[in-house]
């Protein structure tokens, strides 16, 4: 149930989003409806009309169906079992909201052909739309300040005399500061690309690209301070899983938010600026379903979306070919997410003792190896304390990596933490929490090592 | 100025590219020391590689309608004016005046086309 809160919480508003860009795909913005150019004349048209209408209907009724498949995935027990009912569940609803567009797309064309509304297949290319007018990228200043203050945790962090927790959070902190770079490096490197360029009048084609520079420049710095927030909320709440998972949740809201507000408020404005326009470009024969740019004579691997703000991959070429095959490939290993984390689950842990170590394993792969020299204490312990994943796994049935302990402070842990008893081992300064599947094997290990920590009987 | 460049077209780029500029600056659309796009820009705002931008900046710059500088980029000029048409440009007129003729259109209808299309460059 935990699982599928967790993921109905990240995965429903996905539908939502998709759902309200693809009904607003269906407002005229720079003359397109559905990804086709139609003139003003087209687009009062009642047939238009009608596929705008039919494609409306088929898009709430797919989501909604999409949403109403949800409701039972919260009833799924096993953490495992319901996470893999998720991804499906979420790669059903990216690609359901597809298929109204797609079918309204293909009869606008069909439309657009019969009425002989194409205005030809040249590119545009506005010379007049000074880039000395537009807005500037976002400066190093605007870098500066967040890098410092997601870089300042790392002060204390580096200060702190547990050694375990040291490395991971330095790392966490040092992973995070560096997507503050790629993407400060992403916002100068994007601003290179001027598109809008859709009308005979340069003003107003100047004006689309300030509006889509401006909004691209706000979400930047908020993601920029949204990363260096998550850098500090990893520092307070170190000690309070809850913490940062809600501070984790938040920052996703925010970005996620952020994300959706610059792309429905640059389409509102696109919307507003061309309504009455003599739009002349018109791409539609480079844009396979109004969805897919596909030109092998463009050297560019990334095209701006004609409308709001996004960015796609020109799959004429081979660059956009494989960024586009990475992603398809991407969503489709979420498929595959919840069997390889239920194979990972289901593994035994081991406890095996050799002629000069203690090895913890889990299936056939080695976890620690405490050489028997360095042990220092042995403990049978019948209950687990309460503990905190700082760096490693953590499932149900499987606990591997750095954990904050109650009244131990930092350990490693390699153990099933529904498979009692645990051995608490002390070797060279370090506190080690392990465990067989097999109790047995645990008191086996517990015995050989040390008699007297186990408890008679 | 708006400019369209055609793929399907057998005019290859840089030409095309060429050709719409001398057409604007004789229309007006592209003034005297008006600003074209770097290099670079126009490549990328076209997707065409920054090499054939280069070559009609070039042969721009090498019949007199642009400037380049440092400072300032491409700037649009006038050419000075010459004492008539140059050889390339006269055989391109006269292969166009043949065309005209194999398409059936009489002198006075040719000149009258002529004159309409100057007339247009004059505004």
């Amino acid at each position: 149930m935990f699982m599928s809160i967790i993921m109905g919480v990240c995965l429903l508003p996905v539908l939502l989003i998709l759902y309200l860009t693809e009904r607003n795909e269906a407002t005229p913005k720079k003359g397109l409806i559905l990804g086709v150019t139609l003139p003003p004349e087209g687009q009062a048209l009642p047939e238009v009309q009608a596929i705008v209408a039919r494609f409306k209907k088929e898009l709430n009724a797919l989501c909604l169906a999409c949403a109403a498949l949800a409701i039972p995935l919260f009833l799924v027990r096993g953490e495992m079992f319901s996470l893999s009912l998720w991804m499906v569940w979420m790669v059903a609803a990216i690609a359901l909201p597809m298929l109204p567009h797609i079918r309204a797309n293909r009869a606008l064309k069909a439309l657009k052909r019969q009425h002989g509304w194409s205005a030809g297949a040249a590119r545009l290319v506005d010379t007049s739309a000074s880039e000395a007018a537009l807005p500037r990228p976002i400066g190093l200043w605007q870098l500066a300040l967040p890098l410092i203050v997601s870089l300042l945790p790392l002060w204390p962090i580096l200060r702190m005399e547990d050694t375990l927790l040291r490395l991971p959070l330095s790392i966490i902190i040092g992973v995070d500061s560096l997507c503050l770079l790629f993407l400060w490096a992403c916002g100068r490197w994007m601003f290179r690309r001027r598109s809008d360029m859709v009308t005979e009048d340069s003003t107003l084609n100047q004006t689309l690209m300030r509006v889509r520079r401006l909004y691209w420049d706000r979400l930047w710095v908020i993601s920029l301070w949204g990363c260096a927030g998550l850098n500090l909320a990893f520092w307070f709440f170190r000690n309070s899983p809850w913490g940062v998972l809600g501070a984790s949740l938040l920052f996703g809201v925010v970005l996620i938010g952020a994300e959706m507000w610059g792309e429905l408020a640059t389409r509102r404005a696109q919307e507003q600026l061309t309504a009455h326009a003599a739009i002349r470009a018109d791409e539609d024969d480079r844009w396979i379903w109004g969805i897919f740019y596909y030109d092998p004579e463009d050297r560019r691997v990334f095209v701006s979306k004609r409308v709001g703000i996004s960015t796609t991959c020109n799959l004429g070429h081979w660059g956009g070919k494989l960024l586009m095959g990475f992603s398809a490939l991407a969503i489709l290993v979420c498929l595959f997410i919840g069997p390889i984390l239920g194979v990972l689950d289901s593994t035994p842990t081991h406890l095996t003792l050799t002629d000069t170590a203690l090895v913890s394993a889990h299936g056939s792969s080695e976890k620690y190896t405490l050489p028997l020299s360095e042990i220092e204490s042995v403990q049978l312990r019948e209950e687990l304390p309460v503990s905190m994943r700082v760096f490693g796994t953590g499932m149900e049935h499987y606990l591997e990596g750095t954990f904050t302990v109650e009244g131990d402070g930092s350990c490693q842990l390699c153990l099933d933490p529904t498979a009692p008893p645990f051995l608490r081992v002390e070797a060279d300064g370090v506190i080690y929490w392990l465990g067989a599947a097999d109790p047995a094997e645990t008191r086996a290990a517990a015995e050989a090592l040390d008699p007297g920590a186990v408890p008679a009987g | 100025m708006l400019m369209r460049l055609d793929f399907q077209s057998p005019v290859p780029i840089y030409r095309q590219i060429r050709d719409q500029v001398v057409l604007a600056v004789a229309e007006g659309r592209l003034r005297p020391g008006e600003q074209l796009p770097a290099i670079r820009a126009l490549a990328e705002d076209a997707g065409v590689n920054a090499m054939t931008v280069s070559k009609a900046y070039q042969l721009l710059k090498s019949e007199g309608y642009l400037v380049t500088d440092r400072r300032a980029g491409a700037v649009v000029c006038l050419p000075q004016p010459s004492a008539g048409l140059s050889e390339e440009q006269t055989a391109r007129l006269r292969l166009l005046a043949g065309e005209a003729r194999l398409a059936g259109l009489s002198r006075a209808e040719f000149l009258a086309l002529c004159g309409a299309v100057y007339e247009e460059k004059e505004g």
